[in-house]
């Protein structure tokens, strides 16, 4: 059975392919802000960075990415570590700083005083969660465009969205709950992509309960017919119920 | 939308097709429309967001049209020390843009680029592609004037 | 279509009869720099007066021979007579020079040496023009352009046939011996090819320094349905032009090396990245591409041996950091060039996510004559560590601007001063910058240091893929760094926190200290640290040597950043409001040329008398400074500051 060593200590990799996952299931922590377990790992904010004692090339690399192999020895936590740390913690504070998730890292870490100033508060972290969350569970309507200083998220020039239906993963997986999204009557508005859906509604009670492309792109999934979304949360309990009710009768 | 789905065709083999097909709608065009970038990717099945994510991250596509004529000044290390700095400068006055701007009268683009490899006649700029080195503020403007009189000069 | 070695022979047979023709040839560098000086012109007013004349004679293109100094070259070649090479030639000179032809005269105007024998380096032989004892009364006494100080120090090997063939015939590259190196590799194994580039020592010219061999190796031990071979012409460096050259001058050379690379891992497919910003280059290579094809030398079952092997060309886009393989990939596969975390390294899964060699212009050049006279032959030249020679574009503030090409080893010192010919005589030489962005300063007293990768790694800079740029005291040291600092924040991809967000905090504590803003030298330690964190946490090369230029201005130069912090000032007088500009009456001889110059009328003075500045007037744009021939016009304190005016 292959094993790393971390902090010193012998680990068996198991099934995990890269040194986070291993690190997390032996209960030893690790910060991230760009990475989701359900998300293709992205090494982009370089929180996660550990040192490479032996068995790699020295130095520190991005945890969520490097693969786990058997030899590797990594510090987690040693001094060249906690300083690169600080200093990206520094650096984030320094566009977002009203972040709770960072103002908790700072806080782990030490930070009493923010070293950057910010010139114009942004909320975003540029983390590329929601656009990885849209590829995977949504309909690929999110990217990243321009380059360096100007690089940000959004939909195609910045107007409504075509490939958008309104999941949410977005809203959901943001780690600085910058993605709003609100209903204005019979609309679905999701903010920052300047986008407006129209609602369903529910063919039991008539209230609006989601997106339409949504539900359109579920149904497209679902080639059995009796499987349709069309009722709220609500009433497709109450609905089941009723059926195991009658079924037990 | 015949000529971009030649285009498309004539593109098939993967390495390298959003690069191409996006360069020869920016010659047909002068820039990339926005509904040409749409129809390239109903056509190809490219997701929308990659090609604009494209298009907007390398400095040689464009969103917006371009100018008749594109100066570009290298602000490479050499001009740099040479007076690209005054290049600019004096380009900015001339013409009342900034670089990354094109002229009201749709006349100049003016943009910056790093290093046309020129290095021994810095400070250096080329119009369509024409090099024009050991440059000062005289003679500058004096070519800007031959452009604007229609035509190239030798 | 060649089908084998009969035919290439026969083939190199007429090449040599098109290089050395029995009649009079005139050749012109018609390469980017050439161009760009004028030698188009030159070349019509050849052909033109040839033809008014009525002289047997032809008009060749060649590519550039490296003197960019003294774009347009013109080179006389007249059968039994040495070669005669001009610099700096225009219309004039070359009527004059066809009427002076068709005299017999020798023509001496801008004569820049004299040339008796081609080496070829590929197959170790050279071919006679003339004798050296060739006497005609009048080319007695000729200095031999490998004797011309600029020459002396080089040794050829990647840039073997620029300059000296037409770039566009295939059959003169074939008359130098091309091709004959992937014949060879053709009736080796592939192990046995990639055994001699190991042997070379052959390291990664781009900048990387990856051992060659070995990288090759990886890529031929991963088994995958296919393969692909890239070669890296994304010059981005600001500075740097060898690969441009290259590619312009002796495009085939890159065509056969990737032809060896491909058949040495298995690949079938090869793919030339090039800058956009290099039109005549990726013409040349299209075209170069086209006729091998056209041979048979790219295509299916190459010389029947059953490789079957093709390449394309892709443009880049404009983006610096597709000089990194990752991106350079990614920009392929059509998306936006973000650097994608190693390992996987492209030999392992690369393009498409198949094993993918990466190399740069120069290495491919470097193959066919390794492969030719052997890797022992490569790994004679050079250091220890750092085998065969480098090509550098020696630029900036140095008499003898061009691309020279030396053994590894040679020093900079000799680099600069003597193939350089230093710099202006009244001023000196302050740092020579190595590496472009990447890279770092190395001041004047450590110019001995070796061309070598790890001695230049030890001094806080990189070998880079070749830019070097000689800086004299006009230069400040704080706005150069700042000067790579803004280009590496507007070509960050931004993907990765540390270079995106921390480059944009050096760039902003750097421009606030060349505006005199900061007060505090406990900056200068904020600014190292975080040059350390960028350094040691990007994800790709272009953040993690980013701050390269930073970190060795600050460990060889702090003098000037702390004067900027302390004083106020600017030494070198190049940032704005940091300095006042007065005439050292010592130096100043009264010409008036400066006050001739002034735009806004600030020097007075009699002729013949020192001339001074009013610093009422004075706007520092130092238009004064650069018409100075004595350089005796300073930069010193500004007074509105504190500092104190004295001449």
């Amino acid at each position: 059975m292959p094993e790393m060593v971390i902090n010193g200590i012998n680990i068996e990799i198991g099934d995990h392919k890269t040194v986070l996952e291993v690190c997390r299931g032996a209960g030893i922590a690790i910060p991230t802000l760009c990475y989701h377990p359900a998300l293709e790992a992205y090494g982009a904010c370089r929180l996660c960075v550990v040192e490479i004692i032996a068995g790699g090339k020295p130095g520190l690399a991005a945890s969520c990415v490097l693969p786990a192999v058997g030899g590797l020895s990594i510090d987690t936590a040693s001094p060249r570590v906690l300083r690169a740390r600080k200093m990206i913690v520094q650096l984030l504070l320094g566009i977002c700083p009203q972040a709770e998730v960072l103002q908790n890292l700072a806080a782990e870490l030490g930070i009493d005083q923010r070293v950057f100033p910010s010139k114009e508060d942004k909320n975003c972290v540029l983390c590329g969660l929601c656009v990885r969350a849209c590829k995977t569970i949504g309909n690929k309507a999110l990217g990243f465009a321009f380059r360096g200083p100007e690089r940000k998220v959004g939909v195609p020039f910045d107007e409504q969205s075509e490939e958008c239906i309104g999941c949410q993963a977005c809203v959901n997986v943001c780690p600085v709950n910058n993605i709003k999204s609100e209903q204005r009557n019979d609309k679905w508005i999701i903010k920052n992509w300047s986008t407006e859906l129209t609602l369903q509604k529910c063919a039991g009670c008539g209230q609006y309960f989601a997106p339409t492309p949504y539900v359109d792109k579920l149904n497209r999934q679902y080639s059995n017919k009796e499987f349709r979304v069309e009722l709220c949360d609500h009433c497709k309990q109450a609905h089941f119920a009723a059926q195991l009710l009658s079924g037990c009768k | 939308m015949k000529e971009l789905m030649e285009v498309i065709k004539k593109h098939q083999d993967k390495s390298g097709k959003v690069f191409f097909i996006l360069e020869e709608i920016q010659k047909r065009h002068n820039y990339i429309p926005k509904d040409v970038l749409k129809s390239v990717s109903k056509e190809t099945a490219i997701p929308l967001p990659q090609l604009y994510g494209v298009a907007t991250f390398y400095t040689g596509f464009s969103l917006k049209p371009k100018g008749e004529h594109v100066i570009s000044i290298c602000h490479g290390t050499v001009c740099h020390v040479k007076g690209s700095k005054m290049l600019s400068e004096t380009l900015e006055q001339e013409l009342g843009i900034k670089e990354g701007e094109t002229t009201p009268d749709s006349k100049f683009t003016l943009q910056s680029v790093r290093c046309l490899g020129c290095c021994s006649l810095a400070p250096v700029i080329s119009i369509d592609n024409k090099i024009y080195g050991n440059l000062d503020r005289e003679k500058l403007r004096v070519l800007l004037k031959q452009y604007r009189n229609g035509g190239d000069t030798c | 279509m060649l089908k084998n070695k009969q035919l290439l022979d026969n083939l190199q047979e007429l090449g040599l009869k098109v290089l050395y023709p029995e009649q009079i040839k005139f050749s012109v560098g018609m390469a980017s720099c050439g161009r760009a000086s004028g030698a188009e012109e030159v070349f019509n007013a050849l052909r033109e007066e040839i033809e008014q004349t009525g002289l047997g004679a032809i008009v060749t293109p060649t590519g550039c021979l490296g003197f960019c100094q003294k774009e347009p070259l013109v080179y006389l070649q007249v059968p039994g007579q040495p070669r005669l090479v001009y610099g700096n030639f225009n219309s004039n000179r070359a009527k004059e020079l066809v009427q002076a032809v068709r005299q017999g005269e020798l023509y001496k105007k801008m004569l820049l040496g004299t040339v008796y024998e081609d080496e070829n380096v590929v197959e170790g032989t050279s071919h006679q023009l003339s004798s050296p004892s060739f006497v005609s009364g009048q080319s007695e006494g000729l200095r031999q352009l490998k004797d011309h100080h600029f020459y002396k120090g080089q040794l050829k090997i990647a840039t073997r046939n620029c300059g000296n063939i037409d770039p566009g015939s295939i059959t003169e590259y074939v008359a130098m011996g091309g091709y004959q190196a992937f014949y060879d590799c053709l009736q080796k194994t592939p192990a046995e090819v990639i055994e001699t580039i190991k042997q070379s020592g052959l390291r990664g010219r781009g900048g990387g320094g990856f051992p060659t061999g070995s990288k090759w190796e990886f890529a031929r031990n991963n088994v995958a349905p296919q393969k692909f071979v890239i070669c890296n012409a994304d010059e981005g460096d600001p500075g740097a032009y060898m690969d441009r050259s290259i590619l312009e001058g002796d495009p085939h050379s890159v065509i056969e090396g990737m032809l060896v690379g491909g058949y040495a891992i298995g690949a079938d497919t090869g793919i030339i990245y090039c800058r956009a910003e290099y039109p005549l280059a990726v013409e040349t290579i299209t075209n170069a591409i086209d006729q091998a094809r056209t041979l048979g030398l790219l295509g299916r079952d190459i010389l029947c041996s059953g490789f079957s092997y093709d390449i394309k060309v892709v443009k880049g886009a404009g983006a610096f950091v597709c000089g990194e393989e990752t991106a350079l990939i990614a920009s392929i596969e059509g998306f936006m060039g973000e650097p994608r975390p190693r390992p996987p390294f492209p030999a392992q899964q690369g393009l498409w996510g198949y094993p993918t060699i990466i190399n740069n212009v120069e290495t491919w050049a470097n193959i066919s004559p390794i492969i030719c006279r052997g890797g022992d032959w490569y790994a004679k030249i050079g250091t220890e560590k750092s085998k065969g020679t480098k090509v550098f574009a020696l630029v900036g503030d140095v008499r003898n601007n061009g691309l020279v090409e030396v053994p590894m080893g040679t020093s900079i010192r000799e680099i600069v001063y003597s193939i350089g010919g230093g710099t202006d005589p009244n001023l000196k030489i302050k740092a020579v910058q190595t590496g472009g962005p990447s890279g770092g300063c190395i001041p004047e007293h450590m110019l001995d240091i070796p061309v070598d990768y790890d001695k230049l790694l030890e001094a806080g800079t990189i070998m880079g893929s070749g830019g070097m740029v000689v800086m004299n005291e006009r230069s400040c040291m704080v706005d150069v760094s700042r000067f790579f600092m803004s280009f590496t924040q507007e070509e960050s991809c931004g993907k990765c926190v540390p270079c995106r967000e921390g480059t944009k905090r050096i760039l902003d504590m750097l421009e606030d200290i060349c505006q005199g803003k900061v007060s505090d030298l406990r900056q200068l330690d904020l600014l190292n640290e975080l040059a350390e964190t960028i350094k040691d946490t990007s994800l790709c090369g272009l953040g993690q040597t980013a701050p390269n230029p930073v970190l060795s201005t600050l460990r060889h130069f702090r003098n000037e950043f702390e004067a900027h912090i302390t004083n106020k000032f600017c030494s070198a007088g190049v940032c704005q409001n940091l300095f006042n500009l007065v005439i050292n009456s010592d130096l100043c001889i009264g010409c008036g040329l400066c006050s001739k110059a002034c735009p806004q009328a600030a020097i007075n003075g009699e002729k013949g008398n020192p001339f001074t500045i009013d610093q009422e007037l004075c706007v520092q744009c130092r238009i004064c400074v650069q018409t100075c021939n004595k350089n005796a016009i300073l930069a010193v304190e500004n007074a509105k500051r504190g500092g104190s005016v004295h001449a």
